[in-house]
């Protein structure tokens, strides 16, 4: 699967008015999306010199040399990603859960103060529903679902306008992931959180966040060998960004990455609507380095 | 010449002074010029003047002073100021034809004018071109005088002058006048427009101003996940009337207002209609209000009508047709249709009075056609909100085109009707299964359980969804799409039907017309209360037949896909589970290897001597316990074999005996629904016969009897 994508940055002054463009550009109702973002790299680098060292004459078979060069290869950090919900995190002295609520519903407060459907809704469970489905527990970490992700070095800019770059992701619906990770030969590094929203736009996945980090713990502010069990409350989240800015990622992703009508289909989308969105926000391509997901 | 000569041109002017022109000076030419010069005449002053002089003469001996300075550095520059001098020459030369020319003409006209008296001092002078062009004496001069006026035609003139102003001023006041009146309905009318503006502005109608033309102001009425075409549509211009009032334009789309109909037609003819909405009264037609509501229900109409036609084309191995713009839907074998069609609502409510037809409307048919009607809408309505989810959600990679599924709004319909259909013919099987048995003095009754997946939710959800994931989609189903949810895919109802012998049928019926399209399925599950006792079905033959109690083993599935299949199985259920029925009266004799139940064989050799009189002692024939239909009784004493057969068939019980010595033929007993009973005596019970035909008193019948309308004749021959 490939991924085609474009960037732009919003200071949080402007979040509320730019979600309420995207929204009414898409005509749906935004999304809200928090995602706990794991990071895992190789154990142990291989090697950087292949086993037949000196000029050597044997000619070697066909799976031999694919073995070989997949050794010779890059390695790349994985991701696993799972969503949580607001819900999920605990409460915080002097900051309530309604706190917080109230403060997301801010975002989709239209101009007559009527309460366009956010989170508060959520909270309300269909009366058809089961109650015990939407009102959420406290987070459970050995419950959590997660997908498997690889995102590939993006393609060397210039020769598209968008950045693309092969992707792939996999669903882990049952067993323990983070066993499963450590029998891969990855260990973990670091994780975030990612808080935003989601507005679908054609074939586009527009998603407007900011990269959260987890407080320093105050037992041992060196490394952390395995994620951590429980989230902290949500007011104690870190941007990444001390100023708090949001970041607009619009991509659009295609299934064979070969197929340059099924590319193009996505790029003109995205041009579109960079186009649309000139004089609001200024889309552009990501840094290649920037997004380079290789272990150095 | 008072600006400073520029350095190295010439400033040589070879021109004569201009003649100082008397008008040049006089006042009124002075005065523009000098407002011209130095603005009105307050801003001129003696001081500002005098300051003014002062500069002037200041900058004059700049210049002067300048001039000295650069004479000195333009000396030496003598070969350009030669090619200067030449140039001016040849201006001066230029100059100097040109008024030689000049004179030349003005000679050559006055010489021509006098040629007409004086032609020969004229000809001297005249030049030889103009004497070739023109013959002599050909211009001439004379003198007019002015005409003189009288007085009274004086007076008159500036009569009809003054007249033609007043005239003039009088027009004037007029169209003055006129433009302030104009001017003031303009201002009431823009003013009644701007009031229903917000009016409907204030109803909660979006107002915006129209994307092509940006000065006009539009409104959107259109539902936001409509196919594109219409979704377009739902936007009209608002624009001004003559006096104010708002036309609601819509482009080119039609104005008339239409609606879906639905007519139900037995045997072709029309039954029943659903209701129209109500052309509305002049007096309310007016309010802007009320044309936004016409054209967004209009547009619904036009916009669900052209999604069931779309998907009544995929639908065409259904028995959906459209001809002439009409959706028909066959409804299974009787002669009744649907039909589905998109009339203007004016015409419709206009034509329903002149139908010969609508005095054999039913309420019965009225209300299914209303009903489908109102289904039809909220289907719609369905399909707009499963698009605005199925538009949330990410969307899957780009990959190559898939083409729009039309909205499913006839399939469920049709799912239901065809649904009603099977419940219905299998009712009236029941019946007539049911019937015959219950006439027949044994027990046997039914009970439907209908639409059982619909009383329940059952939400299929995904393998992997997180718990936000799952709360979000919740979120998203609302209570109306939840009940419409049950509606949608397949029905289920269940029929438990009790047969004699302890039998008890489970038949589920299920409808689904979605891929892959099954249809109507009936599944038929045996259920036994006394398993020692009760007949086996199909594929319960090895279990049933062994020594040991039956394994717990979920009832056997028998599956049929036509109420004809289901008649014949239930049927011959019913046969065998009255032949066991029959067993069960009596106890089979204390003595002999047949009182294990379940025996599977059965010969008369083993039968201990003696007649066993009345209903007892019948055993299955040929031993097949369970699936045979047919019964014999060994009377040893008399070495004979009577044989009984029954036959169970929708509407009627027959039971046949007779004997097997080869003379006899049948004797026929039936029942049927109504529990009249032929061949029989009237109201006998099947418990009677039976032990008449086991009392070999009773003399089977000698003669082959046959029947009167029917099914079959007897053979003749004895019985195998």
């Amino acid at each position: 699967m490939h991924e085609l994508l474009l960037y732009a940055q919003t200071p949080p002054s402007r979040h509320n008015q730019l979600l309420r463009i995207l929204s009414g550009i898409a005509g749906t109702q935004p999304q809200r999306v928090v995602e706990r973002h794991l990071i895992f790299m190789p154990r142990k680098l291989h090697d950087s010199r292949g086993q037949q060292v000196g000029g050597t004459q044997t000619v070697q078979n066909q799976q031999a040399q694919a073995l070989q060069g997949q050794l010779q290869g890059e390695l790349f950090h994985l991701q696993l990603v799972g969503e949580i919900d607001d819900e999920q995190f605990p409460n915080e002295d002097g900051r309530t859960l309604e706190g917080i609520k109230a403060q997301g519903d801010e975002v989709m407060r239209d101009a007559g103060g009527r309460d366009v459907e956010t989170r508060a809704q959520q909270g309300n469970p269909s009366p058809i529903e089961p109650l015990g489905d939407a009102v959420e527990r406290p987070y459970d970490f050995d419950k959590q679902l997660w997908s498997l992700r690889f995102h590939d070095l993006p393609e060397v800019a210039g020769r598209r306008p968008v950045t693309s770059r092969m992707i792939s992701s996999v669903d882990i619906i049952d067993g323990n992931a983070i066993e499963f990770m450590d029998a891969l030969g990855y260990k973990y590094v670091s994780e975030y959180v990612l808080e935003g929203h989601r507005v679908i736009h054609n074939n586009l996945i527009i998603l407007l966040h900011r990269i959260m980090l987890f407080p320093p713990s105050p037992a041992n502010g060196a490394s952390i060998s395995s994620p951590r069990k429980s989230l902290p409350p949500y007011g104690s989240l870190l941007p990444l960004d001390p100023s708090g800015g949001y970041v607009l990622q619009a991509s659009a992703r295609v299934q064979d990455g070969t197929k340059p009508e099924s590319i193009n289909l996505g790029i003109n989308e995205l041009r579109a609507f960079k186009d649309m969105m000139k004089g609001v926000v200024e889309l552009e391509i990501g840094d290649r380095l920037a997004l380079d997901t290789r272990v150095k | 010449m008072d600006s400073p000569a520029p350095t190295n041109t010439l400033s040589l002017s070879l021109r004569a002074w201009p003649a100082s022109n008397a008008s040049a000076n006089s006042l009124s030419s002075l005065i523009p010029r000098i407002n011209e010069q130095r603005g009105h005449f307050r801003h001129v002053t003696e001081e500002g003047l005098l300051e003014e002089i002062k500069a002037a003469e200041s900058s004059d001996d700049t210049t002067k002073l300048e001039e000295t300075q650069e004479e000195g550095a333009g000396v030496d520059d003598t070969r350009s100021r030669k090619e200067e001098l030449l140039l001016a020459r040849e201006e001066i030369a230029k100059q100097i034809a040109q008024a030689y020319m000049e004179a030349y003409h003005a000679l050559d006209f006055i010489s021509l004018l006098l040629s007409k008296e004086t032609p020969r001092v004229a000809e001297i002078s005249l030049s030889p071109a103009v004497q070739q062009l023109v013959p002599l004496g050909c211009l001439g001069a004379d003198k007019i005088a002015a005409p003189q006026l009288s007085p009274e035609e004086l007076r008159g003139q500036e009569l009809v002058s003054r007249g033609w102003k007043l005239q003039a001023l009088e027009t004037a006041t007029e169209s003055l006048s006129n433009s302030a009146d104009r001017l003031e309905k303009e201002v009431e009318s823009e003013n009644r427009y701007w009031v229903q503006i917000l009016a409907v502005r204030d109803k909660g109608w979006s107002v915006c101003r129209l994307p092509r033309e940006r000065h006009t102001l539009g409104v959107r009425f259109g539902f936001g996940e409509a196919a594109a075409e219409f979704k377009e549509r739902g936007l009209a211009a608002l624009r001004r009337g003559e006096d104010g009032k708002i036309i609601l334009d819509q482009g080119i789309a039609s104005s008339q207002n239409k609606s879906v109909r639905v007519q139900m037609r037995r045997n072709g003819a029309i039954t029943g209609t659903s209701t129209i909405p109500e052309v509305p009264k002049p007096e309310e037609s007016d309010s802007v209000e009320n044309l936004i509501l016409q054209a967004r229900n209009s547009l619904y109409e036009e916009e669900l009508f052209y999604e069931l036609s779309r998907e009544a084309r995929q639908l065409a191995n259904q028995g959906v047709r459209t001809i002439d713009d009409t959706i028909i839907l066959s409804l299974g074998d009787t002669a009744a249709q649907m039909l589905i069609d998109l009339v203007p609502v004016d015409e419709a409510t206009g034509t329903e009075s002149e139908y010969p037809s609508s005095l054999q409307h039913t309420d019965d048919d009225n209300d299914i056609a209303q009903g489908i009607a109102l289904a039809l809408r909220i289907l719609l309505s369905y399909a707009h909100r499963v698009n605005l989810k199925r538009r949330s959600q990410p969307p899957p990679p780009i990959d190559r085109k898939r083409p729009i599924q039309p909205h499913s709004i006839l399939h469920p319909i049709l799912t239901h009707l065809f649904h009603q259909q099977a419940l219905r013919a299998l009712k009236s099987l029941l019946d007539s299964l049911v019937g015959p048995v219950v006439a027949a003095g044994l027990q046997a009754n039914y009970t439907f359980d209908t639409y059982t997946n619909c009383a329940t939710t059952s939400p299929i959800q995904p393998l992997a969804m997180t718990a936000a994931q799952k709360a979000r989609s919740a979120n998203m189903i609302t209570p109306a799409d939840a009940v419409v949810d049950r509606f949608k895919d397949r029905l289920e109802s269940i029929a438990t039907v009790y047969f004699p012998g302890c039998q008890t049928l489970t038949l589920e019926i299920h409808t689904s017309l979605h891929p892959p399209t099954l249809g109507t399925e009936y599944i038929i599950m045996t259920k036994h209360s006394s398993p020692s006792t009760a007949p086996s079905s199909i594929g319960e033959e090895t279990h049933k037949n062994s020594q040991h109690q039956p394994l717990p083993l979920p009832p056997p599935r028998v599956r049929f896909n036509s109420v004809n299949e289901t008649a014949l199985h239930l049927s011959w259920t019913l046969s065998r589970s009255i032949v066991q029925e029959i067993r069960s009266f009596t106890p089979p004799p204390p003595s002999g290897p047949l009182t294990a139940a379940g025996t599977t064989t059965t010969t008369t050799t083993t039968t201990p001597p003696g007649d066993i009189p009345g209903e007892a002692g019948w055993e299955p024939l040929g031993g097949q316990q369970g699936t045979t239909t047919e019964l014999q009784k060994n009377f040893p004493q008399r070495a004979q074999i009577r044989r009984m057969k029954i036959e169970a068939a929708p509407g009627r019980l027959t039971l046949r005996w007779g004997e097997t010595n080869g003379k006899a033929g049948w004797k026929v007993h039936v029942w049927e629904e109504e529990g009249g009973v032929r061949g029989g005596e009237p109201k006998s019970k099947l418990v009677d016969v039976v032990r008449d035909a086991g009392n070999w008193s009773n003399k089977a019948p000698l003669l082959i009897r046959r029947h009167d309308d029917d099914e079959e004749l007897l053979s003749s021959s004895p019985i195998r």
